[in-house]
């Protein structure tokens, strides 16, 4: 053993104490305080080396693809009139720099390396907020922010209540408990375009579908409910009946993931508080809305924030019920049922300023909720 | 040290976004990284799909043959939205190809972004240079309106829109109505279609094939059952059309493959004017929402009403209605010319019919409008001189060399006098359709159909073509979408033409004039 | 309470033996004063009545949702099942049914690479399905290869770099750590669409090349590999291992990365677990960035003249649902199962480690 590496050479002198006895030396407390332990002392880099070092991988990619795309997005959607120049790199700031160099010059007097090429000068970039007002007075981006506001106020109560309820059930059982708990956990481990393909066949406009079979059942007539055309004898489709299997496929799937988070919390609730409450003879509604509610609100709050959050940022689950690829939401024209962040791909390549200012758009609207129901938790949540 | 570490952050973000500024400044080396010369690459991207491609692939093989220091790669970005975006979003890195395909709206951003080369300048030399004459004028003028006084492209893949017809039931319509016949003008479709629906009634044909009878005339029966190869060989001689999938509440006789050419379409022949382009190419307005346009959308959405006209959607499809067609749910399609092959019955059933091929139907004699499509080759700015030039080469190659072929195998019009004209052309042209495929004599047929009557003086058919700028695509799919709310209703609810044009207009607001 | 007291005492004095007995059991029997709390057997019977009707709607009510949960399962196992005749017969006849009589693998062997002409089954496909079969090739296989590889890469980029960086976080101390922990949470919050489409510039562009590193497999690996959530996550984690581990550890000589990788790792292994697991199943699941990035065929390997779709999943998915395969029910739903069956097949082997990863990274504090 190299004796070097673990024990200074001055090891077995004592330490001198007045003087705090040198960093290899602990300071034991009580009795033991007169007595310096050897340490073995190992060569360390500094500490700056050791934090490059760990955290240097991560920095980088996420200044590239973080931090940087957050800024580019941010300028462009600030830039009145902006157009991608020839040679000015995929950075919004230099390509503003260059365009407005190369507004100065005319088609007659084109710019230095433009001779025999065709030059047209771009307009004049300015720094506005006209996009956003482009955004807003849209009709298809406020029928994406109704859309989505529909789905999200809709759905996302509807899945907690279920959810609750469930877990609350199955909190109660004994038998089979391990199978339900199973059972409704897999839709979470599934495809979203897998899940909007089954439901687009499932619902489908053929009288013989699963879902038409249900409804004649019932005695009603058969839907068309996601496809355009309606064979005979079918009613035709209308926004209600997609908006229909929007939200069953939607609380189909989100249900697993809540169901797990109210179970574990329902774990941590003290078996005291039921017993107490069962000796006193409360009715068992009483106890879910007194007891069980608001001891689980922290995870009901988490839940809510979450799912408020994703059900706006709905897009996958609609474009795979219609399957017509990525920017078709349904209906004659393909916005049926466009939400925010369909409307933002939509446009990312035509109009790129405008799914810049979209995406801010999406931000602040993220940014509002949760702060409003950051708000609302502090009266209800207890911990 | 620690201090440092705020200030190492920034500077890092900061050089970041340098360099991701810096475009590239460097070519790529050769492709199999060999040294072989001074061989120039150039990079060809296209919207193509597999049938083209076909076509398109071995001439460009041939074109590496003949110029051994050329070295293309061809890339088809599958649909020409896709080229498009993937050309918009390279103009910053300069990693856009060196030649490309696209309509004139791709053409008006290209020019936006400034990554377009003038083709004047080549065109006029010595000994790569071309007769710009021998073009058609038609197809040249949305190379030249784009900018003033320059080219920029030249014309590749031209193609119109015709009218397909089963051809075996009308032969039986006929029989037993003189008067029907393939209808001309939308008044005889009105007409006409009323009456083939009445007769299909009459006879009993829906759900049956109709066969043709021993003594003559014609009788409907039911499919085989179960046949042999050889009953059904037997059984597919005699049959002259097979409407078993057919039934009389489906029926929808006329369909129109593209909603966008409809309606653009229409607005023409109804004596109306669609878009203008404005001083430059970044301005275009709405001009469309005029009374003739109303009542154009009015008559049509009453022969949709009457179930004579239909689009895709009505039968169940997305894009075109060349399945239904093939099942004998529509009689009388409207496909893009270069479309005709896949609406030939051929291998999707048992017992097909013929198809022949007409105009499309027109309103009045001196409005025959119907629309000219296809994209043109361009060139676009990157590389050196060489890689330029070596581009032109390839463009001239597939617009003048080879244009006969490339019209005869894929159904795409010549864009020249002289290629119209040429031996292989015209023997194609006027070639014993008896030893053709059935695809082949599609073709053939359609292209002597624009030969007679689109190319025709007497004929009097004026093939047009709407102003280029940028964003026109994007009012092109939204009047698409107009001729379907008119017909079937917006979410559910009917809507009144004018309501409909009131509601492009409003989600069109940009290009409306101030 | 004291008026009873009082009232008792009255009585008792006029109570025999007996009746004293039976009154001091009942009074032991129950806390004083408060008649209510005294259960009789009526009040007994029916609290036990009325838990096993609530038993009985408890379990009515789960067995109802839970199949509600399977029935899209059934279904989708029943119609990749049906050959895709006799499934058109029973859409034409009116009904489609849960489960099929004579399941076939046909839909399932087309999906992986087609099936010609006289191999089984073959008789059972219709003429429209054979045509669109010429026109258009369907093979699931290279898609399966492609996310296979991208999950394990990526899960492993992803798991180096939130190690080390969680390790900086929870045990060095430097200045500014707060500040730029606090910048990491910021960015939590930023919805993705902010960032995609510069993100696709950024590999366009990159390193020069014309196309930049689209359709390889860097975008997929790299570009999101780091991920805050987990950061968080394991730093949570590492935080709670106590210091006094880290000092004794000291005391054995250990410098930091020793003692991240002797103690801090296993230690911190289950939230690592459930990193691997989430992220495994992120990768499988990803659709958005494949279908701008991963599209066509693979960038370096044309140069060899091979071509190697770069699709994974999701999109290959989607594309099978957007061509000519569009109207055959039967293929679609294959396709979809055999894109699920691999995750589920994972989660019947690990639905214990699942289930507690996920609650765990869900709950809070």
């Amino acid at each position: 053993m190299n004796k070097n590496k673990y024990f200074r050479e001055d090891a077995d002198k004592p330490a001198d104490l007045k003087s705090g006895g040198g960093d290899n030396v602990v300071q034991l407390s009580g009795e033991n305080a007169v007595r310096p332990m050897k340490i073995k002392q190992g060569r360390t880099l500094p500490l700056w080396a050791k934090v490059v070092i760990s955290l240097l991988p991560a920095m980088i990619f996420l200044t590239f693809f973080t931090f940087y795309p957050m800024i580019n997005t941010t300028i462009i959607a600030f830039i009145e009139d902006f157009s991608w120049q020839q040679g000015a790199g995929s950075f919004s700031f230099s390509n503003f720099f260059r365009q407005m160099y190369l507004s100065g010059f005319t088609s007659a007097t084109p710019p230095p390396g433009f001779d025999g090429g065709i030059f047209i000068a771009p307009e004049i970039p300015r720094f506005s907020f006209q996009n956003f007002g482009l955004v807003l007075n849209d009709l298809v981006f406020r029928r994406a922010l109704m859309n989505t506001a529909i789905l999200t106020v809709i759905s996302v109560p509807l899945t907690i209540i279920i959810s609750l309820l469930l877990s609350v059930a199955i909190n109660s059982i004994k038998a089979f408990k391990g199978f339900f708990q199973t059972v409704f956990f897999l839709p979470y481990v599934t495809n979203a375009i897998a899940v909007g393909m089954v439901f687009n066949v499932l619902f489908s406009p053929e009288p013989s579908g699963i879902m038409n079979q249900i409804i004649q059942v019932f005695g009603g007539t058969p839907t068309a409910w996601v496809e355009l055309g309606a064979p005979q004898g079918v009613e035709p489709m209308t926004k209600f009946s997609m908006g229909v299997v929007l939200i069953a496929q939607s609380v189909w799937s989100g249900m697993a993931f809540k169901i797990l988070v109210f179970m574990s919390g329902l774990a941590t609730i003290d078996k005291q508080y039921y017993d107490a409450a069962k000796i006193d003879g409360t009715r068992r509604i009483r106890i879910f809305s007194k007891i069980t509610v608001p001891l689980l609100s922290p995870q009901i709050f988490y839940i809510t924030i979450t799912s408020f959050i994703g059900a706006f940022k709905m897009y996958s689950s609609i474009i795979s019920v219609v399957g017509k690829g990525p920017t078709d939401f349904g209906g004659v024209d393909g916005t049926l049922w466009i939400t925010v962040v369909g409307y933002i791909y939509r446009f990312r390549s035509d109009d790129l300023p405008r799914a810049a200012a979209g995406a801010l758009v999406l931000l602040v609207l993220v940014l509002l909720i949760t702060m409003v129901q950051t708000q609302i938790s502090k009266k209800r949540v207890h911990y | 040290m620690q201090n440092k570490k705020p200030i190492l952050f920034m500077a890092t973000a900061l050089l970041v976004g340098v360099l991701a500024g810096c475009g590239p400044t460097t070519e790529t080396s050769n492709s199999d990284g060999s040294n072989t010369g001074p061989k120039t690459r150039i990079d060809f991207w296209t919207g193509f799909g597999g049938a083209v491609n076909t076509v398109l692939e071995p001439m460009i093989a041939d074109f590496e043959v003949a110029n051994p220091n050329i070295d293309v790669v061809y890339e088809t970005k599958g649909g020409y939205p896709n080229l498009k975006q993937a050309i918009d979003l390279s103009v910053g890195n300069t990693a856009y190809p060196h030649i490309a395909n696209g309509y004139p709206d791709h053409f008006a951003s290209y020019l936006n972004s400034n990554i377009m080369l003038p083709l004047d300048a080549y065109m006029a030399r010595e000994d790569v240079g071309i007769d710009v004459d021998d073009f058609y004028a038609d197809y040249m003028t949305e190379n030249q309106e784009l900018v003033d006084g320059v080219t920029v492209g030249l014309p590749f893949n031209k193609s119109t829109e015709i009218m397909v017809a089963n051809k075996g039931f009308f032969e039986v319509m006929a029989s037993h109505d003189p008067s029907v016949k393939v209808p001309e003008t939308w008044a005889e479709l009105a007409t006409i279609g009323l009456r083939i629906k009445q007769i299909t009634e009459e006879q009993g044909y829906f759900g049956k094939v109709v066969v043709r009878k021993d003594g003559g005339g014609y009788e409907a029966v039911a499919r085989p059952v179960e046949p042999t190869p050889a009953v059904k060989a037997a059984f597919a001689a005699k049959t002259v059309f097979d409407f078993t999938e057919v039934e009389k509440s489906t029926f929808v006789p006329f369909n129109w493959d593209s909603t966008s050419n409809f309606f653009i379409t229409m607005v023409r022949q109804w004596g109306g004017v669609y878009t203008e382009k404005g001083g430059n190419i970044r301005q275009g307005y709405l001009r469309f929402n005029t009374a003739q346009v109303v009542q154009g959308l009015t008559f049509l959405k009453g022969l949709s009403d009457q179930r004579i006209v239909g689009i895709p959607q009505v039968y169940g499809q997305t894009q075109f209605g060349s399945n239904p067609f093939k099942l004998g749910k529509i009689v009388l399609t409207i496909s893009s010319s270069a479309g005709v092959k896949e609406n030939l019955p051929n291998n999707s059933t048992d017992y097909p019919f013929e198809v022949s091929v007409h105009p499309i139907p027109f309103k009045e004699a001196d409005k025959k409008f119907v629309i000219s499509q296809g994209t043109n080759l361009a060139l676009l700015k990157r590389g050196k001189a060489a890689e330029q030039e070596a581009a032109w080469l390839l463009l001239k190659y597939l617009t003048v060399d080879r244009n006969a072929e490339f019209s005869r195998d894929t159904g795409y019009f010549p864009v020249s006098v002289s290629t119209q004209s040429s031996e292989l052309y015209t023997t194609f042209l006027n070639g014993d359709s008896s030893n053709y495929s059935a695809g082949d004599r599609a073709v053939q047929d359609t292209a002597k159909l624009n030969n007679d009557f689109y190319l025709d003086d007497g004929e009097s058919w004026i093939k047009f073509v709407d102003p280029g700028f940028v964003g026109s695509s994007q009012i092109r799919d939204e009047v698409g979408f107009i001729i379907g709310k008119v017909f079937y209703g917006d979410e559910g609810k009917p809507i009144t033409p004018q309501q409909a044009i009131d509601q492009a207009y409003a989600r069109l607001s940009k290009f409306v004039q101030k | 309470m004291k008026n009873n007291e009082s009232k008792n005492l009255k009585v008792e004095e006029n109570l025999t033996a007996e009746e004293k007995e039976v009154l001091a059991k009942i009074e032991n029997a129950a806390p004083h004063g408060d008649d209510r709390f005294i259960p009789t057997y009526e009040k007994l019977k029916q609290y036990k009545t009325m838990g096993i009707i609530v038993k009985i709607i408890t379990y009515a009510f789960l067995a109802f949702f839970a199949f509600i949960i399977l029935a899209p399962f059934f279904f989708m196992i029943s119609t990749s099942l049906t050959d895709p005749i006799s499934y058109n017969r029973s859409v034409t006849a009116g009904s489609v049914s849960l489960i099929t009589t004579n399941p076939s693998l046909v839909n399932f062997r087309l999906i992986l690479g087609g099936i010609n002409p006289g191999e089984p089954g073959y008789s059972t496909l219709p003429v429209d399905l054979i045509n669109t079969m010429a026109s258009s090739t369907v093979n699931f296989m290279p898609y399966f290869v492609n996310t296979f590889i991208v999950a394990v890469v990526a899960t492993v980029f992803t798991v180096i770099t939130t190690i080390f960086t969680s390790f900086a976080f929870a045990r060095l101390d430097f200045k500014g750590k707060n500040a730029l922990f606090a910048l990491l949470l910021a960015t939590m919050m930023v919805p993705g669409e902010m960032m995609i489409i510069t993100n696709y510039q950024t590999v366009n562009g990159m390193f020069g090349l014309t196309g930049g590193m689209l359709n390889t497999f860097f975008p997929l690996i790299f570009v999101h590999g780091i991920s805050v959530f987990y950061i968080f996550q394991l730093r949570q984690t590492f935080q709670q291992i106590p210091n006094e581990l880290f000092l004794a550890a000291k005391v054995d000589g250990y410098g930091e990365f020793r003692y991240l990788w002797r103690v801090m790792i296993p230690l911190g292994m289950p939230t690592i677990v459930t990193i691997i697991i989430l992220n495994v199943m992120g990768s499988w699941n990803a659709y958005v960035w494949p279908t701008l990035v991963a599209n066509g065929n693979h960038k370096f390997l044309m140069d060899y003249g091979i071509e190697w779709t770069m699709r994974l999943v999701s999109n290959g998915l989607m594309s099978l649902f957007q061509s000519d395969y569009r109207s055959f029910d039967t293929v679609k739903i294959a396709g979809s199962m055999v894109i699920s069956a691999p995750l589920l097949v994972i989660f019947v082997f690990f639905r214990k480690y699942i289930m507690r990863g996920v609650s765990r990274s869900g709950i809070k504090g």
